[in-house]
């Protein structure tokens, strides 16, 4: 049996599912300490909240030390990720304030995995739109598959896909790995901005990046649209596999990893 | 001070002894008093001074020889920035580190990133796949558009 919750926070949708011998009750109960512990983050996060520590500390109005602990930690991660992607990941805006934001959404994502594990579920998925990170068994003898968005559309849960990766060790082609991450511009021009330049990131209309770690993965993901095909090379010195489409003549053109593992071409 | 300048021709060459790639700090400025045909010259040198102080490291009594860490400049070659940390102890090289490398050059960057498998292209199409759940763009909540867009109509907007 299959469950599934969605949960709003940050403006997004948060899709949880739980498979295996789990009621409906403690589908409810982990559905909400998950929304609570997302709250809390954006509570404490968000660049949109004008009482935001993030935003607090922005303004020169709190110090670091007075802050929530998880705040130095999520910095210290951007930190971490700005020199692992040499720079192109990078947490500092133009303006010269600081905008997380790019992580905190999987940051947080990762953070309640804990709770998912007490449920008793053969196996989970958590997942916000581009990522998603899978535990166990899937609904289906097929794996978890997961379809990769088609950079022309406008993104959502009924974008046409181009291609299927399967996370996970069950079902065809499984990757073994059991995080995914994706990023694009996405309609929204100024969304990801190269960090280089100041200016909005052009190079690559989207990046999907498997791996285990799913904050890597978005760091890695936010980094190869800045910094394209060079960039998804380079992920690959980290264990990661990478993809990124490029849109020409209203083509789509993949840039793989020769370990990219997907169906469809 | 003359079993100094000799404990630096030493760790000269000891360095070169070291690595092979690295650019040799200027072994011409360093004993530009002394003679620069090695080691076992300049340590001779040294014994034979006025100073019981050696540089031989077979040699246990000390003495009063240079104790204490010294950094090169950084020299840049083409390979990148490089610096050598010699450390003494009564004059005898004990230690020598590396703190810049030349790992970080773009040259050695370009030559690691040369060594990565190459990207395999392909053109895709959209197709009908079955599939758990869909990886792309973040997108705001379409319960939240759905909401706002009906707060909208509501206030006559």
């Amino acid at each position: 049996m299959t469950l599934t919750r969605t949960v709003t926070a940050m403006a997004m949708d948060v899709d949880l599912t739980l498979v295996g011998d789990v009621s409906e009750e403690t589908a409810d109960a982990v559905a909400g300490f998950v929304a609570a512990d997302l709250a809390w983050v954006d509570e404490v996060f968000s660049t949109y909240r004008h009482d935001s520590w993030i935003s607090r500390l922005g303004r020169g109005e709190a110090s670091i030390g007075e802050a929530p602990p998880a705040v130095v930690e999520v910095l210290d991660l951007c930190e971490a990720f700005r020199d692992e992607t040499d720079g192109l990941f990078d947490a500092r805006t133009p303006d010269g304030t600081i905008d997380p934001t790019g992580i905190v959404k999987t940051w947080a994502l990762e953070r309640s995995r804990w709770r998912l594990g007490l449920v008793g579920a053969d196996g989970w998925s958590l997942g916000c739109a581009g990522d998603v990170t899978v535990s166990g068994r899937a609904p289906t003898d097929a794996g978890w598959r997961i379809g990769i968005a088609d950079p022309r559309e406008a993104p959502g849960p009924q974008a046409p896909v181009v291609g299927v990766v399967t996370l996970g060790l069950g079902g065809d082609g499984a990757t073994g790995h059991h995080a995914i991450a994706t990023s694009g511009l996405a309609h929204r021009s100024g969304h990801i901005w190269d960090p280089r330049t100041g200016q909005p990131a052009s190079s690559v209309a989207q990046a999907s990046v498997v791996g285990d770690d799913l904050v890597r993965c978005d760091a890695w993901a936010t980094a190869i649209v800045v910094g394209g095909k060079a960039a998804a090379k380079a992920a690959q010195r980290h264990g990661l596999e990478a993809q990124a489409l490029t849109v020409g003549d209203g083509r789509v053109k993949a840039s793989r990893t020769p370990g990219w593992r997907s169906k469809g071409s | 001070m003359r079993a100094q300048r000799a404990a630096m021709v030493v760790g000269t060459s000891a360095v070169i002894l070291t690595s092979g790639v690295l650019a040799a700090p200027d072994a011409d400025d360093a004993v530009s008093e002394e003679p620069t045909t090695g080691a076992t010259d300049a340590t001779d040198d040294a014994a034979d001074g006025a100073t019981d102080a050696t540089t031989d490291e077979s040699t246990t009594d000390a003495g009063d020889g240079v104790t204490g860490t010294f950094d090169g400049p950084v020299v840049t070659n083409i390979r990148g920035d490089y610096q050598v940390s010699l450390t003494f102890e009564n004059g005898v090289l004990v230690d020598v580190e590396f703190p810049v490398a030349g790992t970080d050059a773009p040259e050695s960057v370009r030559i690691n990133d040369a060594a990565l498998p190459e990207l395999e292209e392909e053109f895709l199409e959209a197709q009908d796949w079955d599939v758990e759940y869909v990886s792309g763009a973040s997108f705001t909540s379409p319960a939240m558009v759905e909401s706002a867009e009906a707060a909208f109509e509501e206030a006559g907007l």
